[in-house]
């Protein structure tokens, strides 16, 4: 009877967390020839056939500050809405003009307020733009599933917890291109890709 | 002088004096880094939020310049000076950067009432005034509630033309800009709008002297000192004292503007709860501004040997509609000239003059517009001497299309009927393709 018990449990921890109990890292880094751009590149997994994933509750936040959004790029899994809020003494607008994205223009608004708007189709690398301030620029990238990571500003970066086996590693700039990587994910430890970024 | 003809060499580009200055400042555009169309619908026309950035003395509003200035200005004495007051001077700062602003302009014409047998009719078509000059702009602030503007252009025939140069005091009474000061040579405030913040420049209410003799306009630049305020928000007002027209005399010009605005972003650009639910473009700002003004004018003309001192009182208004896309806006003045005839010390003249125009916005950088220009006055007649009445009128239309957001080209001409020039009918006149930069 108490094996029965322990087996049942392990059979519960596999089903529950079999992808972080049998998940990896893959780590890297993006490399550019003018070493300028090596941030703010979107590393991620490409789309895994047959498996959906519900996105978070907890909405993301994209801020205008100073006349700029923050983060300049924010990955999100298809499904997750975006707060534009606006920190700034001066009237923002928020619009995307990119399809994939329902081609939105959430209005002006002024200081303190916030408008949200929810990005459902994956593979969407939406522009957001303020109308006010042509200047001011950021990118939504809209992804199938939650291993996803931007490039930190030495180009290096990090996708923890992610179930082992077979995937296509993408990166997608804003004006870079760079080659997907297969990468084979091992139940435990690291896995290693570098980037590197081209015109 | 010579690195800026170097420099116009290098960017092999060619221009002319435009017809009036215009007033887009890249330095400002470097100081925030943010775009001309932060503060401009085409440049030079102003959106509300440069209009109020315009009447705050070049300040962002609310207070909040220092918080968006993301050039750092080099202090000229710390804040702490100020508790030091009088034992130290009064602090300030100069721009990180220079603040000079280049503005080039290109002009390519076609003229239809070209005529081959007069040898002083300028050609049918031609580039004949392109590569004449450049215009140099400083502009900016010097510290808090302290900015200065200063206008250069440069001729390719070497003469260099001076043209607004002044200091603006700001917040000397209250806060909020409840009462400011501009001192210097500058175009007194008496409408709200200007030729040199239009698309289509020229406007006959404030560029269209009387007559040769009489060659006063109100957007000559003027020397003197205008007091200038934002009262609750929507009401301006402005009073000046300046020299006037001709060579130096002891009467002054004195003139007074009020203007309220109904609705859109207020005046001082302070925004406490509009904003828009649906679908926006930062140039809807639906709202309606009236302006009335005096100007009371004492010149002098005249050849040197035997001036003439000639009276004069406009008055008149303005009103400015913005719906959607739309910008409907108009002036009137009415106007008495007690000695406006060199040697006819008894005739007086009466002048009516008006305009009405519509700008619309298709797409943030197609703006076409349409102008109608109305003078009734008089004049006297070369044969007999007499005054004879006329009434003269023209329309303007125009596009303006920005190929940048700091380069344009316009397209604009005019269809006129000039009684005081023996014309019956309308004829179309100058077609002219205008270039601009700004950087």
């Amino acid at each position: 009877m108490k094996s029965l018990g322990v087996f049942v449990f392990i059979f519960f921890l596999a089903q529950v967390n079999s992808a972080t109990l049998f998940a990896g890292t893959v780590r890297g880094k993006v490399k550019e020839p003018g070493a300028r751009k090596d941030a703010n590149a979107v590393i991620y997994v490409a789309d895994i056939p047959g498996k959906k994933f519900s996105p978070p509750s907890k909405h993301a936040i994209v801020d205008q500050k100073n006349l700029v959004f923050v983060p300049h790029i924010l990955p999100v899994l298809a499904g997750t809405t975006v707060d534009f809020h606006n920190s700034d003494d001066v009237l923002h607008n928020v619009f995307s003009p990119d399809a994939c994205a329902g081609s939105f223009d959430l209005g002006t608004w002024g200081k303190g307020e916030v408008r949200s708007h929810t990005f459902l189709k994956p593979d969407c690398f939406a522009v957001i733009l303020c109308n006010v301030h042509p200047e001011m620029e950021a990118y939504i990238v809209v992804l199938q599933n939650p291993y996803f990571v931007v490039s930190s500003a030495d180009g290096s970066y990090e996708i923890k917890d992610v179930p082992a086996g077979k995937y296509v590693l993408k990166i997608w700039h804003e004006d870079l291109k760079g080659t997907p990587v297969q990468v084979d994910v091992p139940k435990k430890g690291t896995v290693t890709a570098d980037f590197d970024l081209r015109k | 002088m010579r690195f800026l003809i170097l420099l116009l060499t290098a960017l092999e580009v060619s221009f002319v004096v435009p017809t009036t200055p215009s007033y887009a400042i890249p330095a400002f555009a470097r100081k925030y880094k943010t775009s001309c169309a932060t503060c401009h619908t085409g440049f030079p026309k102003l959106n509300a939020f440069g209009e109020a950035y315009r009447r705050n003395g070049y300040q962002f509003p609310g207070g909040t310049d220092r918080e968006f200035t993301k050039e750092e200005p080099v202090s000229m004495g710390s804040k702490g000076n100020k508790e030091a007051f009088p034992d130290a001077i009064w602090p300030g700062s100069i721009p990180g950067t220079s603040p000079i602003s280049l503005m080039m302009n290109g002009e390519i014409d076609y003229n239809p009432r070209f005529d081959a047998d007069n040898p002083a009719s300028v050609s049918r078509f031609t580039f004949g005034g392109l590569g004449s000059s450049i215009e140099a702009i400083a502009a900016g602030t010097l510290g808090e509630d302290l900015s200065f503007w200063g206008h250069a252009i440069l001729n390719s025939d070497g003469s260099l033309e001076l043209n607004r140069i002044f200091l603006i005091f700001s917040n000397i009474l209250g806060s909020d800009f409840l009462f400011n000061a501009r001192v210097g040579v500058f175009e007194p405030d008496l409408f709200s709008f200007s030729t040199h913040r239009a698309w289509f420049e020229g406007y006959w209410i404030t560029m269209r002297p009387f007559s040769e003799d009489m060659g006063f306009t109100f957007e000559e630049i003027q020397k003197g000192l205008e007091v200038r305020g934002i009262v609750r928000k929507r009401f301006a007002y402005a009073a000046g004292i300046v020299e006037g027209f001709g060579p130096p005399h002891s009467n002054k010009d004195y003139y007074g503007h009020i203007t309220y605005k109904f609705g859109g972003m207020p005046l001082d650009g302070v925004v406490e709860e509009k904003s828009s639910a649906g679908p926006s473009r930062p140039y809807f700002d639906n709202s309606m501004t009236v302006g009335l003004f005096a100007y009371r004018g004492s010149s002098v003309i005249g050849p040197d040997s035997a001036y003439q001192s000639n009276d004069f009182t406009e008055v008149g208004g303005d009103a400015n509609v913005y719906y959607g896309p739309c910008n409907l806006f108009g002036g009137v003045g009415i106007r008495h000239d007690d000695r406006p005839f060199v040697g006819s010390l008894g005739s007086s003249a009466n002048t009516a003059d008006w305009f009405g125009e519509l700008d619309v916005v298709v797409f943030p950088w197609l703006l076409p517009g349409i102008r109608y220009e109305s003078w009734k006055s008089h004049m006297r007649d070369p044969a007999t001497g007499r005054l004879v009445a006329f009434t003269d009128n023209q329309i303007v239309p125009g596009i303006e299309t920005l190929l940048r957001a700091n380069l344009k080209a316009t397209i604009r001409t005019v269809i006129s009927k000039l009684e005081s020039k023996g014309e019956t009918k309308h004829r179309l006149g100058q077609v002219a393709l205008i270039l601009s930069l700004g950087i």
